[in-house]
């Protein structure tokens, strides 16, 4: 786990927290995902290419997604409707956006965000590591995944930025 | 009276910019588009601006090709990009398109507005001959 690809995202989400949402934000150690991580009800999903590729996520469930996009937009939210859908990518915009800025490596571009609903859990491409940062609101938990790597160049040409898939979990 | 322009693919954003707008100007008149080529059609339908607070990334065309487009015909609307895109070389690359000042994403009211006012001033002032 490369510090310098992880700690750009936890300075940006306390900025974005800071002076956007206004919602108390605690940021805890992150780790290397396991089993029990990736399972939310709504995620917002960036890519990011160029110097470096790979993904964002932030995975919510739908009670904390409601709370943070509202404390965004400064309405409440009680269902997870378009507003609410475009609060939520404009938070993983400016995250990404922000941490991008301190990334080693040089000029990182940003993919339109997506939000996905229904409950599901997020699977990589190969070789991509997903870290883990786990959050801490008042509304309850949620979870920034970071999965991105210096793009591997051939010929001085950087690589696409690869998509995250979202995976729904199986109905029990 | 105030004109504005805001272009960005994010409501919430617009709707953001928009507060801060009424806030500074209350008669202020705002205008929305959600990317580029949306706010080229509006300008292209005769109507101007006092100014335009232009996103960087959107989808259809960006705010970088849009600014660059709008330059090519209007050297003087003042021109702030909000936007997340906050590396050195993508300032100066939007500044020598034409753009007049800069806000990152995130950004506070007072921020936003503070560069409102400025860029409004800059663009009232008059040129010394």
């Amino acid at each position: 786990m490369d510090v310098n690809y992880i700690n750009p995202f936890i300075m940006s989400s306390r900025k974005v927290f800071d002076l956007m949402i206004k919602v108390p934000l605690t940021i805890g150690k992150p780790h290397l995902r396991n089993d029990e991580d990736g399972k939310y009800a709504v995620s917002a999903v960036i890519g990011l290419g160029g110097a470096v590729t790979g993904c964002v996520i932030l995975g919510f469930s739908q009670r904390v997604a409601l709370a943070l996009a509202g404390g965004l937009a400064g309405t409440p939210f009680t269902s997870v409707d378009n507003d609410c859908v475009d609060a939520l990518g404009e938070i993983v915009n400016m995250i990404a956006g922000h941490a991008k800025t301190e990334l080693p490596g040089g000029l990182s571009t940003l993919s339109v965000p997506n939000v996905i609903t229904g409950e599901h859990r997020v699977q990589y491409p190969t070789g991509i590591p997903p870290i883990v940062i786990p959050c801490q609101t008042q509304a309850g938990p949620f979870a920034i995944e970071v999965a991105i790597q210096k793009t591997p160049s051939a010929n001085g040409v950087a690589a696409a930025a690869p998509s995250a898939v979202p995976v729904k979990a199986k109905a029990s | 009276m105030q004109k504005v322009l805001i272009v960005d693919d994010s409501r919430t954003m617009r709707n953001i910019q928009k507060n801060v707008l009424t806030k500074l100007y209350p008669e202020c008149q705002m205008t929305e588009a959600g990317d580029g080529l949306e706010a080229l059609t509006v300008l292209a339908s005769g109507s101007t601006f006092d100014l335009i607070l232009a996103d960087w990334n959107m989808p259809n065309m960006d705010g970088f090709r849009m600014v660059c487009k709008i330059r090519e015909k209007d050297k003087t609307t003042p021109i702030i990009m909000v936007t997340t895109e906050a590396e050195k070389p993508r300032i100066i690359e939007a500044i020598k398109a034409g753009v007049n000042n800069y806000c990152i994403k995130p950004f506070t009211p007072d921020v936003l507005g503070e560069k409102i006012k400025q860029t409004l001033d800059r663009a009232r002032a008059p040129v010394a001959t």
